[in-house]
């Protein structure tokens, strides 16, 4: 569970969201919960960060190595699917020439979504 | 002699970055590695604790910490044939190859030596080359290399200090290293044979109460020290027979 509480908006703004298809297209994508779930905690990270956090994810699961052309290939997800996504949903800053993804504010229901999804997801790999 | 072979091994621009949750994470074996080894703390609701290997400020793999603990337990793990195929694979063995570990206990080394043996035996040709620093150390292992020399056309050289007199075993040739520097070493080195991706050698060095050595599959190594132990024991005179 996250207890790290960012920025509360006003309930209406969290009836409103959890509402929109927008959060739940946003959130279909397991990288993008994953990255939603580091920023959480680190407040920021490079391209460079989140490409291996997401690397080792992968690895894992795959119990096999994680080679230059996979991590490529997630680099390059990253930076043109799921951070400008993630952007457009309002719920990080991108800036692709800085490399760097921060997140804005995330309402407390959300946060908590993430969290288990990431909790439910280290019980279905064991 | 081949302390040159030693000194090359400890350059390299290759890193390893263990992710875990808390610095005493990091296996304490991985800290013995001359390969430099950086830590870096994963978030709560990270992934599994891993290790991401550069070469050259590069990224050339990535790996679950419990998965490259296991490949790299004695006796020597490799993936199956198929995933060898796999670019990464290669290059962690790569990565790994030019590393040294330090603290082999005796019980360590004969593993990794059976899988060494193991490998000859399964190929069946080539020369094998050995060093068990002494003839009686020899001794325990005689039934092993009696039966390697016996179901195999493998060439066996074997050098130690001949504390003992080993019996004549056809396809072993005995070398007496008494007075050359070596009695430190513990050696194998296995050309592949006809199957040249199937060398491999373990060389060490004895430091105090333990070992000090690492594993290869790097054939230029495996020639050099080859090539040095045929040129200044096999072809000098104090070889015996």
């Amino acid at each position: 569970m996250i207890d790290i509480w960012k920025s509360q908006p006003e309930e209406t703004n969290v009836a409103k969201r959890l509402g929109e298809d927008e959060l739940y297209r946003v959130l279909a994508a397991r990288p993008r919960r994953r990255i939603l779930a580091f920023l959480l905690e680190e407040s920021s990270g490079t391209v460079d960060e989140l490409t291996t956090m997401l690397s080792g994810w992968r690895a894992g699961q795959s119990s096999t190595m994680i080679t230059p052309e996979e991590h490529e290939r997630i680099r390059i997800e990253l930076y043109h699917k799921h951070l400008p996504y993630l952007d457009q949903g309002g719920f990080i800053e991108f800036d692709p020439a800085a490399n760097t993804a921060r997140l804005t504010s995330l309402e407390a229901d959300i946060q908590q979504l993430i969290g288990q999804s990431i909790e439910a997801e280290a019980q279905l790999d064991l | 002699m081949l302390d040159s072979v030693f000194a090359e091994v400890g350059q390299s621009d290759t890193r390893f970055t263990i992710h875990a949750p808390a610095e005493s994470d990091v296996p304490p074996w991985f800290k013995t590695y001359t390969v430099p080894v950086v830590y870096n703390p994963l978030p709560k609701n990270g992934p599994d604790p891993f290790v991401s290997i550069e070469s050259a400020g590069a990224f050339v793999g990535a790996i679950s910490l419990k998965e490259l603990e296991a490949l790299l337990t004695p006796p020597i793990k490799r993936p199956p044939e198929d995933a060898m195929v796999s670019d990464g694979y290669r290059v962690l063995f790569e990565a790994l190859d030019a590393t040294v570990f330090t603290a082999l206990g005796r019980k360590q080394l004969l593993a990794v030596s059976r899988e060494i043996e193991d490998r000859a035996y399964r190929v069946g040709n080539g020369t094998l080359r050995v060093c068990f620093q002494t003839f009686s150390t020899f001794h325990s292992q005689l039934s092993v290399y009696r039966q390697l020399a016996a179901d195999t056309a493998l060439d066996i050289h074997l050098y130690a200090v001949a504390d003992w007199d080993p019996p004549a075993i056809a396809g072993i040739t005995y070398h007496d290293i008494s007075g050359t520097g070596l009695e430190r070493y513990w050696l194998l080195a296995f050309d592949g044979g006809t199957e040249p991706t199937n060398a491999c050698g373990l060389f060490s060095r004895e430091t105090g109460e333990s070992y000090t050595g690492y594993w290869t599959d790097d054939r230029t190594l495996l020639d050099r020290v080859s090539t040095e132990l045929k040129t200044n024991i096999d072809d000098s005179p104090v070889s015996a027979d």
